[in-house]
């Protein structure tokens, strides 16, 4: 108690000083405080690359997320795991050595390089399936598009870079290596603007190769296409010499081109040419000259984004085209129809990116869309989706404040969503809800009505969306006659004032409110972006090919943020780089910019974020990445934006998406960058990557729960994450990072009431786990803890010890789950399981922890509180409690009685077995007597599903039927309760007679012998010797069976 | 007292960590040191310990064991809603008891069973006595682990499985071990955590060992309470009964 008072304190301390002492940290102080992913996998996420391989006629996968990392299959894709998590998460290119299947690469970097595309660190290797990742360099690629390995030589490797794609650099190009990657040599540049889109090999004769060499580039407001630079080329010589090819191709300025050989003639090769009239075109001589094709709309369709082709193995006029949608040719190319009618008619997410085909069995594709992965079993007619690959691209991430709270947030091309944080045996996709569609954003639920969600898509649509009843009514502000043409980012900011709730901002170049949920709508501010015609060139964007998706609108507000200590104050910050902040809610605009140092002109504003402690107080991020800079800038400012301090430091990783402060401890910092998650726990001094569970992947929004102290994080290619429970963080202070040993506070444990019913779905599905069913303990450890004791004791109100825990010992933060309950109930010995696996809960209140580390003995406390849901009321609830004691308590008396008998049986028989004649044969038979009467009150033979059951087996049924409903027994379970009470009253009484019979019986023939006689164990003894102590009676809390049969499944490794 | 003198100077031997960092015959020697001396280890004829095993959730089993640790024999028994199940390994050959299902008589265990029993029943581990198990060390370096710095020893035993030890390199003690075992047909990755070592008779033994299957999965804790050097344990007790057994009594 004295503990957590020493905490709350440091907390007010904390919290009424801006500066703290600067806390040394990386990231092992966060310990054991482990990220959980919650998914989902229900509508996955984009995939860059595939490639797969059968190994003792199992297929291996392995899948390459745009912004998820590499996942593998080893069993045709109904079981996923990531296998690349300490590298860049965004993939290119995979390919398995053709001759040797434990030899991986992977380019990182993807080569759809849409608005939204993460960077790569360049290229790795593995050499044993995956488990291990080496780098080899090439790490300013940034895209990698493809890499070939010789069938000829595993040494002999390509790696087609296409270089940065927000600005001009060297390395791009066809790269060669002879040593399996130790050394690189650029064999194919063209300029600095010029990458590699496309290679290929012949995998008949590795030397002849085939480029797509591709002039492009990004800027936060305008994509081009094509230029001077980009041309076919080929190779005769294993890359010594390209020729450019121009037989046949078009003329003029060429975009992006797609290549694929016809793996059963290698003399036919395919290339999908942007040009100004993109088309298809066909080599019958190695590339030496081309024919036009097909310019259907599938094979013209948005040739950045969608630059695959591919050829069925076995069958050279057979011409895959995924993009839109996957177009096949039967004719060589000439003529395409859809495999999907328009896209949507067979349920596959549209927008395909990786295709991979079984060359032994042409029939098994695999198809990588914008929505996951696909696998047909019948050469692409009937698809599988794959229900494992929880690499969903979310941009933000909300939460409610229901009981589990439900998460919300919007997804690059999945809509937005909403699901549990917690659901019964896991969250399932199914849990998942689908509030808005299109490319999704920023989603709220409005904070009278959790039917009642925001959602939005792009271009700005704002939606609101009644979830019962999945109805939409669209309510984006327009402009009014006196205003401009609204801009809307592609992600287009929506705020929820929290000091005044039902206030909804949304911005377009104006700050926009509404104060009716979206029925009419207020201009608050004039334009406040730069509004440079330079900026405003979307309709312009493309390139050769135009393509205005809103995904480059610019010269738009990019992130607000209300104070939710002032109503009236509110910043807004612009993907053109201004900060404005108005005092009287819209009235009067300030525009900071120029206050902040450091900060190049025009940079992107990804985050303002008004301090929930200070309204002075605010933190900003820039990001500069779409002009190719790749800088942390993380700042506050304490005087409303007249001054503002930098808080970046060489501990951030990755260009800054968001920052949080947090609600309690203002010291603490989170900010989510493309490489992860960092935390400063001193206000912005010291800063360390949290990496527990979590992969560097691009952390795009954070949420802080008010109500259960978890830190949502939206991951851009990983779905949503939620660290549970961060007051051991808060509370982490210089003076307990200097500390061996120091106890932290934890939430209340929670016993929930409910649990999952059965269910058989195999595993073919990501489910999220669950926080544990147990209030956590947790303490810091200077260092690891290796010799002697360190184990946690609890106490209740009596000070009589429930149990002792085994601590966990690693350095940092570390948290023990304590399942609340006391120990599992006693059993006599029988031949079947009955439900009872675990104790009874304890009562709801405050419990002793006591923590011992060798010869240090810490103390503190932990909150044990009902399910706030329960609809039990206090008088049924104890009733359950009561009757369940007694239950555990009848039980702990049949295991006396029977235990206590057996014990004499056995000990008859060991004597028997020392004497011979008449003595031994009537010692058996009386031993003998004592099984039999057990027998009838522990089922000793037949055992599982034999349908016997006697009065052990009644009591546990019965146990575990109350224990496991935490309101009132019915009348029956009462009833059945007396019954038994009774059978065991006649079952004492003749187990009394029996051995007042018998013992002295077998006694006499020990002391004939002189053998010392034999005694029955005392019930005092026994406890003792059980461990079992006077129980707390004052009331028992309610327990369930919930974990029951997965807790017995557990068992497995031991009851194998 | 004698096991405080030995981490005394272990530790400041330690303090020249990066001067042996290369020298896997030193760590080893340390480790022995640490844990008590090749003597300790050689007048080790039996040992048994009793403890609880802890599943998530808050399921316990009570158990015993018992070792040979020159003849590799292992015997465990443990406690589950008052059915006693057994498994054992004779240093041949191995069977189980596991009544839960109904069945009370021995069977032999299958292989990767059997597999998992001869890791067990080498009490020591393989780091003892490697050259004579014929398993083959190499120590790939220094690194990190959790944050503590610890020696990484591969161990590629004599049947080719490989394990990945890695010891802390303040004391040379193991604290971590990963590995792959085979559980009903799959892979299984295994992470062991092991800690609280205390000394019995001059040696030093982790008291707390914690096991993670797969990925995500909850660990499972085996908590030693008592440990005994060298007690009388009747030899017969490790092999395959032909009638079910009855449970080898605690200590």
């Amino acid at each position: 108690m004295q503990t957590t008072l020493k905490f709350a304190l440091l907390g007010l301390l904390a919290g009424s000083l801006p500066l703290s002492a600067q806390i040394d940290i990386d990231s092992y102080t966060f310990g054991g405080l482990s990220a959980r992913a919650l998914g989902p996998a229900t509508m996955s996420g984009r995939i860059a690359a595939l490639d797969a391989v059968e190994i003792d006629g199992k297929l291996n996968i392995y899948v390459g997320a745009a912004s998820g990392g590499v996942w593998k299959s080893s069993n045709a894709g109904i079981t996923f795991e990531p296998v690349f998590d300490d590298h860049s998460q965004s993939i290119g290119a995979i390919r398995i050595d053709p001759s040797s299947s434990d030899t991986i690469w992977v380019g990182t970097g993807e080569p759809w390089v849409r608005n939204s595309v993460s960077v790569g660190t360049g290229v790795y290797r593995s050499s044993d399936a995956g488990k291990t990742w080496q780098s080899l360099g090439l790490e300013q690629s940034e895209h990698i598009s493809a890499i070939e390995v010789s069938s000829d030589d595993s040494d002999t490797v390509f790696v087609c870079a296409l270089g940065q794609a927000w600005s001009a650099n060297a390395q791009r190009g066809v790269y060669r290596s002879s040593d399996a990657g130790a050394n690189w040599e650029q064999v194919l540049y063209v300029d600095d603007n010029t990458g590699c889109g496309d290679l290929v090999m012949d995998p008949s004769a590795p030397n002849i190769l085939y480029a797509g060499m591709w002039d492009f580039r990004r800027s936060p407001d305008f994509f081009r296409s094509g230029g001077p630079g980009s041309g076919l080329y080929r190779s005769l010589d294993g890359g010594d010499s390209w020729q450019r090819l121009e037989q046949g191709l078009p003329e003029g300025e060429l975009g992006r081109i797609a290549l694929a050989i016809a793996p059963s003639r290698t003399s036919v090769v395919y290339a999908n040419v942007e040009s100004a009239d993109t088309a298809l075109y066909r080599s019958d001589d190695f590339g030496h000259s081309w024919q036009r094709m097909s310019d259907a709309s599938n094979v013209q369709m948005r040739p950045f984004y969608f630059g695959e082709l591919m050829v069925d193995p076995t069958d050279h006029e057979r011409v895959y085209r995924p993009a839109f949608t996957t177009s096949v040719s039967e004719d060589g190319g000439n003529s395409f129809t859809s495999l999907f009618g328009s896209g949507f008619g067979v349920g596959i997410h549209p927008d395909h990116h990786a295709m991979w085909i079984n060359p032994d069995n042409p029939q098994q594709v695999l198809l990588g869309t914008d929505g996951g992965l696909y696998i047909s079993h019948d050469r692409s007619n009937n698809w599988n989706f794959a229900r494992n690959l929880p690499i969903s691209q979310f941009y933000h991430v909300s939460h409610d404040q229901q009981i589990p709270y439900q998460v919300y947030g919007g997804l690059q091309d999945n809509g937005s969503w909403a699901g549990p944080s917690r659901g019964p045996g896991g969250v399932t996709n199914a849990d998942w809800d689908n509030v808005g569609f299109g490319d999704g954003f920023w989603v709220a639920v409005d904070p009278f009505d959790d039917n009642i969600v925001y959602s939005e898509y792009q271009g700005g649509k704002l939606m609101r969306i009644n979830r019962s009843l999945s109805e939409v009514k669209s309510i984006a502000p327009i402009a009014r006659d006196d205003e401009s043409k609204l801009r809307f980012n592609w992600n287009t900011p929506l705020h929820l004032s929290r000091a005044t709730p039902g206030t909804i901002y949304y911005g377009s170049q104006y700050l926009h409110r509404s104060t009716d949920r979206g029925e009419s709508w207020q201009t608050i501010s004039p334009d406040l972006t730069s509004n440079d015609p330079q900026r405003q060139r979307q309709l312009e964007s493309g390139g050769i090919t135009i393509d205005n998706s809103t995904a480059e609108n610019n010269t738009t507000l990019y992130t607000i943020s209300a104070s939710p200590l002032d109503a009236g104050l509110i910043w807004v910050g612009s993907d053109d780089g201004l900060v404005h902040v108005t005092r009287n809610g819209g009235e009067d605009w300030d525009n900071v910019t120029g206050n902040i140092p450091d900060l190049p002109a025009g940079t992107w504003i990804s985050r303002v974020e008004a301090s929930p402690h200070d309204p002075g107080t605010a933190f900003l991020t820039a990001d500069g990445h779409r002009s190719g800079d790749m800088n942390v800038y993380v700042y506050r400012t304490t005087d409303y934006g007249q001054s503002w301090t930098s808080l970046a430091s060489d501990d951030i990783n990755g260009y800054v998406w968001v920052i949080r402060q947090d609600l309690e401890n203002p010291q603490l910092l989170f900010v989510g960058t493309e490489f992860g998650l960092f935390i400063s726990l001193d206000g912005g001094q010291r800063w360390a990557r949290f990496q527990e569970n979590l992969p560097p992947v691009a952390v795009h929004d954070i949420s802080i729960h008010e109500r259960d102290h978890d830190l949502i994080l939206a991951t851009h290619g990983r779905g949503i994450y939620i660290i549970d429970d961060i007051t051991p963080l808060r509370a982490l202070s210089a003076g307990i990072i200097a500390d061996n040993v120091a106890l932290l506070p934890s939430r209340p444990g929670i016993m929930y009431s409910g649990g999952a019913l059965q269910s058989f779905g195999g595993n073919d599905e990501f489910i999220a786990q669950n926080p544990p069913e147990a209030a956590m303990i947790s303490y810091y450890l200077k260092k690891r803890h290796l010799l002697g004791d360190l184990k946690i004791n609890v106490y209740d109100s009596n000070d009589q010890l429930i149990t002792s825990l085994p601590g966990d010992k690693r350095r940092g933060i570390n948290r023990v789950a304590w399942p609340m309950r006391l120990k599992p109930p006693k059993f006599p010995a029988a031949t079947s399981l009955v439900p009872g696996f675990v104790g009874p809960r304890l009562p709801e209140g405050s419990y002793r922890i006591e923590l011992i580390k060798g010869k240090q003995t810490l103390n503190s406390s932990v909150e044990l509180v009902p399910d706030p849901r329960s609809p039990h009321s206090a008088e049924d609830r104890q009733l359950q409690q009561q009757v369940t004691l007694e239950l555990y308590n009848t039980l702990a008396d049949l295991t006396y009685m029977l235990d206590s008998v057996d014990e004499l049986a056995a000990a008859m028989r060991e004597q028997a077995d020392e004497l011979s004649g008449s003595n031994a044969r009537d010692l058996k038979r009386i031993a003998d007597r004592l099984d039999e009467h057990s027998g009838t009150l522990a089922v000793r033979e037949g055992g599982f599903i034999s349908g016997q059951e006697r009065l052990r087996e009644r009591l546990g049924e019965l146990y575990g039927d109350v224990s496991g409903y935490d309101g009132r027994p019915t009348d029956t379970q009462l009833e059945r309760q007396q019954q038994l009470l009774q059978q065991l009253a006649t079952a004492q009484t003749e187990t009394d007679k029996l051995l007042e019979q018998q013992l002295p019986r077998a006694n006499r023939i020990l002391q004939r012998n002189n053998i010392e006689p034999l005694q029955r164990i005392s019930r005092a003894d026994w406890n003792e010797r059980e461990g079992i102590g006077a129980p707390n009676t004052a009331g028992l809390s309610k327990w369930f069976i919930r974990q029951q049969l997965p807790a017995l499944l557990q068992l497995r490794p031991f009851l194998l | 007292m004698r096991y405080l003198i030995t981490l005394l100077t272990v530790a400041m031997l330690s303090l020249s960590a990066s001067a042996v960092e290369d020298n896997l015959d030193a760590v080893l020697a340390g480790y022995l040191d640490t844990m008590g001396g090749q003597a300790a280890i050689d007048k080790t004829e039996t040992v048994s310990a009793k403890g609880t095993l802890m599943f998530p959730g808050g399921m316990e089993a009570p158990f015993t064991l018992k070792f040979v640790p020159k003849a590799q024999k292992m015997r465990m028994d443990f406690e589950f809603q008052g059915m006693q199940a057994t498994s054992a390994y004779d240093g041949e050959s191995g069977w189980s008891v596991m009544p839960f299902m109904g069945k009370t008589t021995a069977e032999p265990m299958a292989d990767d069973q059997l597999k998992q029993a001869r890791d067990q029943a080498d009490f020591f581990g393989p780091l003892i006595n490697h050259k004579d198990k014929g398993h083959q060390l190499e120590l790939v370096g220094v690194t990190d682990i959790e944050g503590t710095e610890a020696y990484h020893i591969k161990v590629t035993k004599a049947n080719e499985d490989v394990e990945d030890w890695y010891l802390d390199t303040e004391y040379n003690l193991p604290f971590r071990v990963e590995s792959v075992a085979s559980m009903m047909g799959q892979e299984v990755e295994t992470t062991t955590t092991m800690g609280d070592y205390k000394e019995v008779d001059g040696l030093l033994v982790p008291f707390s060992v914690q096991v993670g299957f797969g990925a995500g999965d909850a660990e499972q804790g085996i908590v030693i309470e008592e440990m005994l050097m060298n007690p009388d344990i009747d030899h017969s007790i490790f092999d395959m009964p032909e009638v079910a057994v009855e449970a080898a009594t605690a200590d």
